[in-house]
């Protein structure tokens, strides 16, 4: 099975080689009795050991071959923990020390299939990273000063669940805050939040997908998209999905299968990405012009009727549009048709040519690359151009006009819903939401924010006055990742505001050193979790498990907590978080005790291994009865076997039947399709049955969004071609003003957390690149420094001079740039330089004093690192942007960049945050506040994690 | 018995060095060195730009040179093609890694000893294929028996049409490209940079790569490793030592057996030229990185490398100096007689063997051409020449006049010749592959111009000339001739030993 799309005559497509092949098959075969399990006998070699070898497999060892030497492995199934992408891995455990050898893949996982990115094996690095923290440590002098001493994990415990108790007690709960970097898991920080009681859930979403989760939202009620790239004809990516960002590894599976059987890929994107050069089309567009080119494309789709008529019809709202943009027109579909292509008759390929830069003749073949393809139309943007421009969010809402149009919502080929393919088990004895709401995490100046304004908590701390009691930052590493850093450390610094911080962490980091605690939380073999994620039109369920303690465990060992089993004294979030809230509410008196209570032995302490054992009995359809086809419990058989798929083949859920018992009194509008029952929309018509619909209030693809005409946004009701706040025209080249695109991603590496060395050998650097034309206009080559000043700062690092890039753009890689205060401690040795920190009066002044260098440690390799530079921090000198709708942190910048100036030397930053605070003010003018219809906060029917109760909603006043 | 090979699908390479972490990880490869990698160039210019990736790995080739050139057979090939290494034999010469012309072999720092990718064969033992064909998201390379035209390798490069690196050395390679550019598979078409778009190049390997020219236009390597160079000062010095030493004692037995009488040709020049010869042998055994280990070429050579036929030249060669030696001190003229024909071939043996293995490390084209071979043995000559020139007017010895003459003359007519070898080879020779030629304008123009004009022409060839011109042949103007020569010839070695291996091979 393996490369059969490579063999595949180019064109053809035979379905049924592809997709998820039965890997057990092309699993050794069971070696014959009284033999070993060398299976070269009939000389097929196989890519995997199959499942009823992984107890007891053997291997030679590389660094003895020639000579035999056997090593005897158990092979235990978890998840990797860098991307979100949870693809499925198996540790290699030797049975004679006990000790994890390897990582590969695991080949029973239906998004992974066996094969990892790069970042998937290197998990072994971050196990024995010299550089990681193994203790429980608590600062010992000021917050930032660097003074640790260790402590126990009863210490640590007893402190922060005390200050918790506190502010329950005194009815502060949104005081207590969990900010998530990566979750890597579904639902148990939810519930956790939930029976803390507490609307204190943060995460990153806002500096990450924000703008293309409600470009999407909008249509369909969903905010990420679930595209069957392997059965595509078309993939049009305004992402770089073959390269890295979210669940790279499974979708660039994919999007290969596709393209080397003649599906056509198109990228939009203005620099030459991996994706890009794989692309049959790329199409480098200038910032924020995407619109003009989506708009472009769907405008040909209507005058060349080559969109779906029967489905637009049924599907879009274009009744509610005409009544809202067009009362004098009579209700018709024709009269749509007709309005909608006066909307964007201003459209045409040269306009676009003239707004984007990309020649019209491109734009034609993309438009007419789109049409052919027809149902089998996949898109995608995840970051990108949504997350970088202001208005970013109506160039995801453009993107998904396209498929919509065509009809390739949910189809074979076709761009489906996330909803539809993440399976989130049950949880065991779920809380209600919180009762009061976060105005820190979703003031009211952003009602429609999609997740929380969490960038902009140093500035909403500093400008309204909040407080934090409890502050856990989780796996994220907000000083560095972040645009305005200085901020954040401002704020953490504040022992006032910032009550106690708490940084869960495998490794150092620069906004661990401004923490109170730093525990170590375990990486991907080290810790439980569950996990699922949309793939592809499947829903599957993994298990992310502590490989040593379940090892142990199989070989008769007992443990309380994996603590006991894992490097040093590092512990797993769950255990940590069940341990923390039965010390909060020891006798059950503030009503969070109760939720951490076993299922099994009422009125005990559940443990991890109950919890996930009632999850898999009742949350997970199938599971028992597969398992039990095998004779083991559900979490036997997770245990075993690492992931589970619940359905395959999942399409076009909204054409889904309403059951007949759910019809009961519902009624359908002749003229709409809306199935209603006791006032509200349930369903939908379509092609003579009534059907679930999309999540949305209409039940239909929101073209025309009520919402945002409700909640003061009419001007963008539609989709429509707004322009970004780096607009090309807008740029002054005679002041050496280019538009820096700094957030885009490498494969090798994911934010903070890959600082491994078999990974940093690779990517070390984030150099500055520059077009070709630019560099010679600037006077600067490759290797020289040159100093890019943003509003509030400046930074000094080397260029790269390219043709891979937009004239007028410049782009530096997230991820590189990483610092510490310490020689020692405060960041990995091997990815970080040394700087010098002074500040006066909100002036801050970083300079490097080295890079990288060789050091000694356990690890002989730690004395061989011969890279020094190490990147700059480009993010600290980043004024906050957020998005005055999606509440999405505009990451471009509009910048001045020179050859840089003697005595200016590489990794020099400088900022200013009061011209930072400054900043936010200006933008957060343009916000359109709350309250919206019914004096709410936000609309209901938004998606809000960890969603407070009803009255919560209720603005005040 | 399978034939194994490897078809990697170029559509399919998305350039997520997955496989590189793969083979990091299945054989614990230190930092800084590599079994397998992905080099990634771009072309065009904007916004026809584009980027191309290429893994390499070991192409286990049919006739593998690093298996011909390895002194110990400590590289040997499996009956299923497979080329593996004995790390237990590796003694450090790095001649496997002179000798590959794709740069797969490295010192792995832990042990000293060579290392390649052996198509992770402890995993073939299993069952189970290479790590990195199982990783590869795409799964672009496709592993398996290219002999069994049911195998899935065997089709797709019926199919398709597949390419190789570097045909034209005739290694016969077992790595099947499937759509790779010109641009890509050829490592002199794209520039070189020290610095990548997410990294460095060590800062060692930085001084030997020719300096950036940075046109963008042009192809250009944006991700590359480096590799270090296998040979340097000791090799250069060895070839100083070598070539005195050889040309001392031949052209000491061929004055003696001329009838000149003075002791200058029958003891002392062979005498240093022993002491030269054994500075030859600590330099070739503290060059290697397991010194301790030398003896193995002794105990079980490889008869197909011109290493190990020079090592026993050069011990035979030291047996027959210190048997001379002897005869010359006991006055056993007779015993002489006989050994001058074994002494004389000897020395020449070991003089020119470097030649041909040279040529052997066939990754290098500036070292192939017999005229390399037949300047080695000018060199030595000249050498030679040059340091009996040195010891004749130093000692007290008889007929210095007649000697220095005689040595004047022999001397002119090396440095004649090796200036015709110079400008023949170097200057007017076009040998048709672009490494020659590459090598020969960083030998020309580039950063070895110095040592090549400065020091091999004119300290090596012009002056002496000049000089012997002026004040004739013998006198002290042959010595100072001599010693000039003798500098110019010590820089031509090293700006030939660095030149060769300055050119990319990946």
């Amino acid at each position: 099975m393996a490369a059969d799309h490579l063999l595949a005559a180019r064109g053809a497509r035979d379905i049924s080689s592809l997709g998820r092949p039965d890997l057990l098959a092309r699993a050794a075969a069971p070696a014959p009795a009284g033999q070993q399990n060398h299976t070269n006998l009939n000389g097929a070699l196989a890519s995997y050991p199959s499942p009823d070898k992984w107890d007891h497999w053997t291997e030679f060892e590389s660094s003895q071959w020639p000579r035999k030497v056997q090593r005897n492995y158990m092979l235990v199934p978890t998840l990797c923990f860098n991307c979100e992408a949870g693809c499925g891995l198996l540790a290699y455990v030797d049975k004679d020390d006990l000790k994890i050898r390897k990582i590969e893949g695991n080949p029973l996982h239906p998004a992974s299939r066996g094969r990892n990115c790069a970042k998937g094996w290197v998990t072994l690095n971050q196990i024995y990273d010299p550089d990681r923290i193994l203790y429980p440590l608590k600062r010992a002098g000021k917050r930032g000063e660097g003074k640790w001493v260790r402590v126990s994990w009863d210490e640590a415990l007893d402190d922060i669940a005390a200050r918790m108790r506190k502010a329950i007690q005194e009815d502060r709960r949104n005081e207590i805050m969990y900010h998530v970097g990566r979750p890597g898991e579904d639902g148990f920080m939810f519930r956790t939040l939930a029976a803390w009681g507490t609307d204190g859930h943060n995460s990153h979403t806002n500096v990450c997908s924000s703008s293309a989760r409600l470009g999407q939202f909008l249509w369909n009620g969903s905010d990420r998209p679930s595209p069957d790239f392997t059965n595509a004809d078309a993939i049009l990516l305004i992402s770089s999905h073959l390269d890295t960002g979210h669940y790279y590894n499974p979708t660039a599976q994919r999007i290969i299968e596709a393209q080397v059987q003649g599906a056509k890929l198109i990228v939009i994107d203005p620099r030459l990405s991996n994706t890009a050069a794989k692309a049959d089309l790329w199409l480098p567009a200038y910032s924020g012009t995407e619109g003009a080119l989506l708009l472009a494309i769907a405008r040909h789709l209507l005058e060349t009727e080559q969109y779906d008529a029967e489905f637009v019809r049924e599907w879009f709202n274009w009744a509610d549009y005409l009544r809202a943009a067009h009362p004098g027109d009579a209700v018709t579909f024709e009269n749509f048709i007709r309005r909608l292509k006066e909307e964007y008759a201003q459209f045409t390929f040269p306009y676009a040519e003239e707004e984007t830069g990309v020649p019209a003749d491109l734009i034609a073949q993309a438009a007419q690359t789109v049409a052919r393809a027809g149902k089998r139309l996949c898109v995608n943007v995840w970051r990108a151009a949504a997350t970088g421009n202001l208005h970013g969010w109506q160039i995801a809402r453009c993107l998904y006009f396209l498929p919509s149009l065509t009809g390739a919502i949910g189809t074979v080929g076709g761009t489906g819903l996330a909803s539809w393919h993440k399976h989130v088990p049950a949880h065991p004895n779920p809380a209600p939401g919180p009762g009061k709401w976060s105005e820190l995490l979703y003031p009211r100046e952003y009602p429609l924010a999609f997740f929380e304004m969490s960038f902009l908590m140093p500035h909403l701390m500093k400008d309204k006055g909040h407080r934090v009691e409890v502050y856990f930052t989780r796996v994220y590493n907000p000083v560095w990742t972040n645009p305005d850093g200085f901020m954040w450390i401002e704020m953490l610094r504040d022992e006032e505001k910032m009550g106690c911080h708490v940084a869960l962490t495998p490794t150092w980091s620069e906004t661990a050193w401004f923490a109170d605690y730093i525990l170590p939380m375990g990486v991907a073999t080290e810790r439980h979790d569950n996990q699922s994620q949309e793939t592809h039109p499947a829903a599957w369920v993994g298990f992310r498990q502590p490989v040593l303690r379940v090892a142990r465990e199989r070989l008769g060992e007992k443990f309380e907590t994996s603590r006991e089993a894992n490097p040093g004294e590092v512990w797993e979030e769950n255990e940590f978080l069940i341990e923390l809230s039965w010390r909060v509410d020891p006798d059950g008196s503030l009503g969070v005790r109760g939720y951490f209570e076993s299922p099994y032995r009422p009125g005990q302490k559940i443990t991890v291994e109950e919890y996930y054992r009632w999850m898999f009995e009742n949350g997970v359809p199938g599971l028992p009865e597969a398992a039990a086809k095998e004779g083991l419990t559900p979490l036997e058989y997770m245990r075993r076997y690492g992931v589970f798929t619940v359905k395959d083949g999942i399409y076009e859920i909204h054409m889904e039947e309403i059951p007949a018992e759910k019809m009961q009194g519902a009624e359908a509008d002749p003229l709409t399709g809306a199935v209603r029952k006791d006032g509200q929309v349930i369903g939908h018509m379509s092609q003579g049955k009534p059907r679930e619909g999309f999540a949305t209030p209409s039940k239909k693809l929101e073209f025309f969004s009520p919402t945002m005409a409700e909640w003061k946004w009419e001007d963008q009701a539609l989709p429509r071609y707004e322009k970004t706040h780096v607009y090309w025209r807008d740029l002054d080249r005679s002041q050496n003003e280019f538009d820096l695109l700094p957030n885009y991603r490498l494969p090798t590496l994911i934010h903070t957390r890959s600082a491994v060395k078999w990974l940093y050998e690779i990517t070390h650097n984030n150099p500055l690149w520059v077009h070709a034309g630019d560099a010679r206009r600037l006077g600067v080559r490759t290797g020289d420094l040159v100093r890019v000043e943003t509003e509030i700062g400046r930074f000094v690092t080397r260029c790269w001079v390219t043709e891979g890039l937009k004239p007028g753009i410049v782009a530096m890689a997230h991820h590189l740039g990483r610092w510490r205060l310490h020689e020692e401690m405060g960041a990995p040795r091997l990815a970080s330089s040394l700087v010098r920190l002074e500040e006066s009066g909100g002036r801050f002044q970083m300079r490097q004093v080295h890079g990288a260098e060789p050091f000694k440690s356990q690890d002989p390799d730690t004395e061989r690192i011969w890279w020094r530079e190490v990147g700059v921090n480009q993010n600290l000198t980043f004024p906050v942007n957020p998005d005055p709708v999606s509440g999405m942190h505009c990451w471009h910048q509009r910048v001045k960049v020179f050859k840089a100036d003697r005595g200016e030397r590489y990794g020099d930053i400088q900022v200013d945050t009061a011209k930072s605070f400054e900043h936010y003010k200006k933008w957060m003018e343009m916000a359109r506040p709350a309250p919206g219809p019914g004096g709410l906060r936000r609309p209901l029917w938004f998606f809000r994690p960890n969603r407070p109760q009803p009255e919560a909603y209720k603005l005040p006043g | 018995m399978p034939k194994y090979a490897m078809a990697i699908d170029l559509r399919a390479c998305i350039g997520c060095h997955a496989c590189t972490i793969a083979c990091k990880s299945e054989h614990d490869i230190p930092i800084g060195v590599w079994r397998c990698w992905v080099k990634e160039v771009e072309k065009g210019a904007f916004p026809d730009t584009r980027r191309e990736f290429l893994p390499v790995l070991c192409n286990q080739c049919d006739d593998a040179p690093c298996q011909n050139i390895c002194p110990t057979r400590a590289l040997f090939r499996r009956q299923d093609g497979i080329v593996d290494l004995d790390a237990e034999w590796c003694i450090g010469c790095k001649s496997c890694m002179a000798a590959c012309p794709y740069d797969q072999l490295f010192i792995d720092p832990n042990t000293n000893t060579a290392e390649k990718c052996n198509f992770c064969a402890n995993r073939l033992e299993s069952g189970i294929e290479p790590a990195c064909v199982v990783v590869c998201p795409t799964q672009c390379r496709v592993f398996g028996d290219v002999e069994d035209p049911s195998s899935k390798i065997s089709k797709l490069t019926a199919r398709e049409p597949v390419t190789v690196r570097k045909p034209e050395y005739n290694t016969r390679p077992n790595i099947y490209y499937v759509e790779g550019s010109r641009q890509l598979l050829d490592p002199t078409h794209a520039g070189q940079s020290g610095i990548y778009r997410q990294g460095e190049m060590d800062a060692d390997r930085k001084e030997a790569m020719p300096p950036w020219e940075n046109k963008p236009g042009e192809s250009r390597a944006v991700y590359d490793t480096f590799h270090k160079t296998p040979w340097g000062e000791k090799i250069e010095l060895y070839l100083m030592a070598k070539g005195m030493s050889t040309g001392l004692f031949v052209l000491g037995l061929l004055f003696w057996w001329h009838d000149f009488e003075s002791r200058l040709f029958s003891l002392w020049m062979p005498v240093l030229a022993g002491l030269l010869l054994a500075a030859t042998g600590a330099l070739l055994v503290t060059d290697l990185k397991r010194p301790e280990r030398f003896y193995y070429i002794l105990l079980r050579p490889n008869w197909r490398s011109w290493m190990a036929w020079g090592t026993w030249f050069i011990a035979a060669n030291g047996a027959l100096v210190a048997l001379w030696v002897i005869c010359d001190i006991l006055g056993a003229w007779g015993l002489m007689e006989l050994l001058f024909w074994p002494g004389v071939i000897s020395g020449v043996l070991a003089s020119i063997y470097t030649g041909f293995f040279f040529a052997q490390a066939s990754a290098r084209d500036l070292w192939k051409g017999s005229e390399n071979t037949l300047d080695i043995g000018i060199q030595s000559g000249l050498k030679g020449a040059a340091a009996a020139l040195f010891l004749a007017a130093l000692l007290p010895i008889s007929g210095r006049a007649d000697a220095l003459a005689a040595l004047g003359t022999v001397l002119g007519v090396l440095i004649l010749l090796h200036a015709c070898v110079l400008a023949f080879s170097v200057l007017a020779h076009r040998s048709g592959s672009t490494a020659h030629e590459r090598a020969i304008e960083l030998l020309v123009r580039g950063p070895f111009k110095s040592d090549f004009w400065w020091g091999a022409v004119v300290l090596g060839c012009v002056l002496p000339l000049l000089i012997i011109g002026w004040r004739g042949l013998g006198g002290w103007g042959s010595v100072l001739a001599g010693v000039l020569a003798a500098a110019g010839s010590y820089y031509w070695d090293r700006a030939w030993v660095r030149a060769g291996q300055a050119v990319p091979l990946s």
